[in-house]
Parts: structure tokens; C-alpha cells; sequence
């Protein structure tokens, strides 16, 4: 899901911190958290960080104002690539493995040799793994202060949220129902009614619930 | 953390409900014969029932009535469910105006927005013939513009319906009274339903 697809789904939220960054501050903190792609000899199997808009498949690609920046409003893009080894498939190889050393050695591996092989296997299997990429778009609309992340899933949304505080120490509040009636009964004065409120059902449920 | 951020905090604890109550009194708003002269007291656009339509139970989520129709308000399942204490979990709408239809389902739980759809979706093809001259970032900034635009629209009309319900909900005899007139409309439609089967 992303600005410009056909469906579109997101969650509202707003930045309701006083300081305001200028779109060249906010490129210049984006370059800061620059996705930076996982090493194949490396140990990490997650990572995230922003990419340029459009060019989210090239992590070269400099993060720039011309490529983020429309209209008083920031396309932020965060690219999430995380590799998963087969598990089943690497106890299959350090089996395998750990046959072919005791063949060799015509003594059964013990427990530090066991773990040397387990690695190793993991390391080479995971050289040859290509990461599973994921892009998190979102809309920060600056003269409204208005924050539409485009994903429904709330790991990824947590995800983007934490890398969004870390980039520009902001924390962006969720824009849902509750949140509304806040700020309407503190606009009305009627905060105490709010807090006192409790569900009032249109009908009750029956008492027999199917439990499956 | 502030004062503010606490208490809305805490009232995610204890008001939950709100976004629950608040799609099925605007399900059963749109329901009503006079839906339109309604609407329109309250936003200048068009505002109708889509075709999906998700109830539950506010203590049991997983026991869910899931309707898919192209007319929701002649589905006799939502009512029953209704009736048999459920509320409305997500719904989808559509919000016509000036030549622009967006489709969404709204989330109870979350206030989120999913399956967005603007007809005449802004795509390249569907600009103008004097925008052909555009760079492609012009275009997608002028893309842009136009979705965010088609977006924040949304969210306004959204929202005044939900102050409009939280007026009504914080003046406990004025609910009362909506939760009457509600219940009828429900017994009434079931009752429909039943006679006409006959």
C-alpha cells in the first residue's frame, strides 16, 4: 500500500509538539537514519531506515527535497528488509554436516564442535538468502501537522513510530475516535461527562454465547 | 509525557467503546429514510452506506456477523445482529462530491482508514490533456495534491459526523433518546423483514 496505489489504507496521527522543522531539516535528519542494506557476511537479520521516495529499491540513492518534498508535504519512505532462515531446512544441513565430521573424524562431534557447525551452516545459508523488503509510506502534511502512515499493521506502524522519534525526536499521536472526543469535550468544557461516560448498548446480548 | 497525552491515554482504556457506538449510530443514521436531509445538516457532500459491514460483540470481538451487499441496508442479518447485542466493527461508506466518489471502510477500533478508493483516481492518464506538458514530478506532486486533498475532505466529514454523535452522546437525556429512537428502527426493520418473508 502506498500513496499513489489504487487502495489506499492508513492510520491518522498528528505531531502536536510546538517546534517545527523546515523540509531541509527534516532531508538532513532523514540522512541521518539512511536505510543501510543487511551484509551477507553479517549477523543481523533485520533493518530499517528511510529511503529516498521513488527510488526506495536503491539505497544509494541520496535523500533529497526535490524527491520528497510536494507542496508543504513530506513523502517519508521506510524501507524494512529483514532475511528469515529456513529452519527446517538448516537442522537438515548441520545433520548432514555433522555426519560428514564424524565420517571424517570416526568420532562423534561434541558439544563445541556441534556449535561451530550450527553457525557456520547458519552463515553460509544466510549468505545465500535474499532479504524480504518492505516499504512503509507516509504523508506528513507540515502546515497542518497532520501524520498519515500508509499500513494497517500495527507492527509495522510501531516500527515507522519508533524510527520516526528516533529521526526527528517527535512523538506523533494516533488521531482516532477517542482522541476526538477529547479535544471536543475540552473545546466544550466537558471534559468530567467524558471521563464519566459508560457503554450504553442499543440492545443487550443474550446471555448464551457460543463458544467454539 | 503531559497532562493531555495522559488522559487521552487513559480514556483509550476506558472509552473503547466510543468508536463502536459511534459506526453503529452512523450506520443507522444513513439507514433512516430521510438519511440525506441529515446529512446535510451536518456536512455539505453526500454521504451513503457502502456494501461491507462488520458487527461484534463489544466483550466477545471474535464472534462477529460479516455482510457483503450491494444494498447493506436491506440486509436483515445486520439488524439481527444488532438486535442480538452486536456492534458495528467497521463499515464502508462512500462520500460523494463534485464529480469525486471515495469508497473507504472505517475501523471502530482504530479510527483507521482501509480499502480507500477515489474514483477518477487521479492517475496519470485521467489528467487533463493541458497537464500532458507536466514534468513526471509535477505530475506526481499534482497527484499528490489532489489525493491528500480527496483525503483530508474525507477525514473532515468524518469527523463532524463524530462530534455531531459526541454532542448527542455527552448529554445523557438527549442519548436517551437517540438510543430509543434507535432500538425502534431496529425492531421496525426486523419486523419489515419478517412480514415481507410471509
Amino acid at each position: 500500500m502506498s500513496v499513489l496505489s489504487g487502495t489506499m489504507a492508513y492510520q491518522p496521527f498528528r505531531i502536536t509538539h510546538e517546534l517545527r522543522l523546515s523540509p531541509e531539516q527534516i532531508i538532513e535528519k532523514l540522512r541521518l537514519f539512511k536505510f543501510k542494506p543487511l551484509h551477507p557476511q553479517g549477523l543481523d537479520n533485520d533493518t530499517h531506515g528511510w529511503v529516498s521516495y521513488q527510488s526506495e529499491y536503491d539505497h544509494e540513492q541520496v535523500i533529497s527535497t526535490a524527491d520528497c518534498y510536494f507542496d508543504q508535504k513530506i513523502i517519508l519512505a521506510m524501507r524494512m528488509d529483514s532475511l528469515l532462515v529456513p529452519k527446517q531446512l538448516l537442522r537438515a544441513l548441520v545433520k548432514k554436516s555433522l555426519a560428514a565430521y564424524q565420517r571424517d573424524q570416526k568420532k562423534p562431534p561434541d558439544r563445541v564442535v556441534k556449535k561451530e557447525i550450527e553457525l557456520a551452516e547458519a552463515h553460509s545459508l544466510r549468505s545465500r538468502i535474499l532479504p524480504k523488503t518492505r516499504i512503509i509510506e507516509a504523508v506528513w502534511c507540515l502546515s497542518s501537522q497532520e501524520l498519515r502512515i500508509f499500513s494497517r499493521s500495527s507492527s509495522q506502524v510501531e516500527k515507522f513510530l519508533e524510527l520516526f522519534q528516533d529521526t526527528f525526536l517527535l512523538k506523533p499521536e494516533r488521531h482516532d475516535f477517542i482522541e476526538s472526543s477529547y479535544y471536543y469535550a475540552q473545546k466544550h468544557a466537558d471534559l468530567a461527562s467524558l471521563e464519566l461516560l459508560s457503554h450504553q448498548p442499543v440492545f443487550l446480548p443474550s446471555s448464551r454465547v457460543d463458544i467454539q | 509525557m503531559t497532562n493531555h497525552i495522559k488522559d487521552i491515554a487513559r480514556l483509550r482504556e476506558s472509552a473503547g467503546f466510543l468508536g463502536y457506538e459511534f459506526l453503529t449510530w452512523l450506520f443507522l443514521l444513513l439507514d433512516r429514510e430521510q438519511a440525506q436531509e441529515q446529512v446535510s445538516k451536518i456536512i455539505d457532500h453526500e454521504l451513503v452506506l457502502g456494501n461491507r459491514l462488520v458487527t461484534c460483540l463489544l466483550n466477545h470481538k471474535e464472534q462477529k456477523t460479516s455482510i457483503v451487499s450491494p444494498l447493506l441496508e436491506e440486509s436483515h442479518e445486520i439488524f439481527a445482529s444488532l438486535q442480538s447485542g452486536h456492534l458495528v466493527e467497521s463499515m464502508a461508506i462512500n462520500l460523494r462530491f463534485s464529480e469525486i466518489n471515495i469508497g473507504v471502510l472505517l475501523h471502530a477500533f482504530d479510527g483507521s482508514f482501509s480499502q480507500v478508493k477515489i474514483k477518477n483516481n487521479y492517475d496519470h492518464d485521467s489528467l487533463a490533456e493541458d497537464q500532458d506538458s507536466l514534468s513526471e514530478q509535477d505530475k506526481t506532486r499534482e497527484e499528490i495534491f489532489l489525493r491528500m486533498s480527496a483525503l483530508e475532505d474525507l477525514e473532515k466529514a468524518i469527523d463532524a459526523f463524530y462530534q455531531e454523535f459526541v454532542r448527542i452522546r455527552l448529554s445523557a437525556a438527549i442519548y436517551s433518546n437517540e438510543l430509543a429512537q434507535m432500538r425502534q428502527q431496529i425492531s421496525h426493520r426486523l419486523n419489515t423483514y419478517l412480514s415481507s418473508s410471509y
